[in-house]
């Protein structure tokens, strides 16, 4: 692996139940890069993910993790009206660095306090986790993955459903997560958000490119993961099929 | 107020009464407890259906002469074999559940009715609470610890399992759920016992945001319900066991009244 990556992935092959949904997948990702994961709905940017995470087994080839990982699903795994606030919520996500018998103690308070109020929420620890908005509970459900101790950040269509302003806390969140050393990988579908991060990659049942935004992002590559869903908007920008989504939520 | 206090603590003067209620408040709390985790993991169908399930287990036990709580041990093991095997032949969750649970109850009933000797029908379906032993209360005793200590441990784990941030906890929900309905049985028979696990919990629920408090409050709850169960059962001359589980399920009741919002009086 190499030295300063802290994803790596070499013939990835992905998939369900022995069925490969995503084929040949080689990248690497530094500490402090933000990488977006562009393709089309079903084009297995979440198969990806959960690959990353371990949810997934390798179907073939191999991944190389230097760190924890940490997911943001791209649905809400809570329980509607679960009873839990945004500091439960937070250090249920140091679990898994204690045995099962063992509560949370100081220690693994500490860690999800700071990461509470890395993520700018410090003020709405005792808020109960239903009461927050869309926005803030993808916030609360980083610091949950921070706290566990990840520096691999996985990110499912996290702007999906947010409005323009909790969008740009999140990404000003994930430009200062990655300054702090962390890699981060964000499915989208947002072509200018891409071009403004370090790599692209962009998937369609297989890799079709890696790398830097101005190398990847080109109308040929961009035909080849979206296909005839690319839209062509005035004066010969390019735009991604939008997700589908619900309501916005702020 | 002196003949308050000398009415309430009439029945307690009993040694029947006040060995009915210690062994109400045992099952009661940590079922209560328990109860909390069935009512936010949407099993209170499973609950209602242990505590059918093991019926005929109860009235073996009355027959044989075996003590009450391995009978329904027994009971609650053959029906989640039936679960399981209904599930096998393609039925899935609830139905599997309906269609093995429903015949218990009635394998129950037909083996009750045709002993010559009744095994106390009305004792196993609606409790019998004031005829509690030593062994009950240390039986109840003992579950009870069992209950509370692991639900303690495994509090944070089962928290985060409605978070998506853990495994399905619904097993370890499920077996706690069935050493509180063998213990609730005692107290309030087969058919009743359900109102100490999920009348609690559901007047708690309405009351607390967070787990923990909802735990404790549901608790109480459930404690100050065997309390009051055994005054009104005393002074109104009514069977303990129903009498309280109206106590467990009417603070539910209550709380789920819609109140009438005074602030809006007037508004156009």
């Amino acid at each position: 692996m190499n030295n300063e990556a802290l994803v790596e992935t070499i013939g990835l092959d992905a998939g369900y139940g022995g069925t490969v949904a995503l084929s040949d997948v080689n990248f690497s990702a530094a500490a402090g890069q933000r990488i977006a994961l562009l393709g089309p709905n079903g084009g297995g940017k979440t198969t990806l993910i959960r690959t990353l995470s371990g949810e997934l087994k390798a179907i073939e080839g191999s991944v190389n993790l230097a760190s924890e990982t940490g997911t943001v699903p791209q649905h809400d795994p809570a329980r509607d009206g679960w009873p839990a606030t945004a500091a439960d919520v937070v250090l249920c996500g140091t679990l898994d660095s204690i045995p099962w018998w063992r509560r949370p103690g100081r220690r693994q308070r500490k860690l999800a306090s700071e990461a509470l109020a890395a993520v700018g929420l410090a003020d709405h620890s005792t808020t109960t986790y239903g009461e927050l908005s869309g926005g803030q509970k993808r916030r609360v459900q980083v610091a949950s993955a921070l706290a566990g101790g990840a520096r691999i950040l996985l990110l499912d269509e996290p702007f999906a459903g947010l409005d323009a302003v909790a969008s740009r806390r999140l990404e000003d969140l994930i430009e200062r997560l990655a300054q702090n050393g962390s890699t981060i990988l964000i499915a989208t579908h947002d072509l200018e958000q891409a071009r403004s991060w370090e790599r692209v990659l962009c998937l369609n049942g297989e890799q079709i490119a890696f790398g830097e935004p101005d190398s990847v992002l080109t109308r040929t590559n961009l035909e080849l993961t979206f296909g005839s869903d690319l839209i062509e908007v005035p004066g010969g920008g390019l735009m991604a099929p939008p997700h589908h989504h619900e309501d916005h939520e702020h | 107020m002196i003949w308050i206090v000398d009415q309430l603590a009439a029945p307690w003067q009993s040694e029947l009464a006040a060995r009915g209620g210690l062994v109400a408040l045992l099952v009661g709390a940590p079922a209560a407890a328990i109860g909390c985790w069935v009512l936010l993991r949407d099993l209170p169908y499973a609950a209602e259906s242990l505590a059918h399930g093991m019926f005929p287990g109860l009235v073996a036990a009355a027959l044989i002469g075996i003590p009450p709580a391995i009978g329904g041990l027994v009971g609650l093991i053959f029906a989640a074999l039936l679960i399981i095997g209904a599930g096998r032949i393609g039925l899935a969750g609830d139905t599997a559940v309906a269609v093995a649970i429903t015949p218990l109850l009635g394998l129950g009933a037909l083996i009750a009715l045709a002993g010559t000797v009744p095994p106390g029908l009305s004792g196993i379906l609606f409790g019998d609470v004031l005829a509690a032993n030593s062994s009950d209360v240390l039986l109840a005793a003992l579950l009870a610890v069992v209950t509370l200590i692991t639900l303690r441990l495994t509090h944070w784990r089962l928290l985060a399992s409605g978070l998506g941030r853990a495994g399905s906890s619904d097993f370890l929900i499920l077996l706690l759920l069935a050493l509180a309905t063998v213990a609730a049985a005692r107290a309030l028979g087969a058919l009743l016992a359900v109102a100490l696990i999920i009348g609690p919990p559901v007047a708690a629920r309405t009351l607390c945001s967070r787990a923990t408090p909802m735990i404790i409050v549901a608790a109480v709850i459930a404690a100050i319900a065997a309390f009051t169960g055994i005054e009104l059962s005393w002074h109104a001359g009514i069977a303990a066991g129903p009498a309280i589980a109206l106590c467990a399920i009417l603070p539910a009741a209550l709380v789920s009244i819609p109140m009438p919002s005074w602030s809006h009086r007037g508004a156009s």
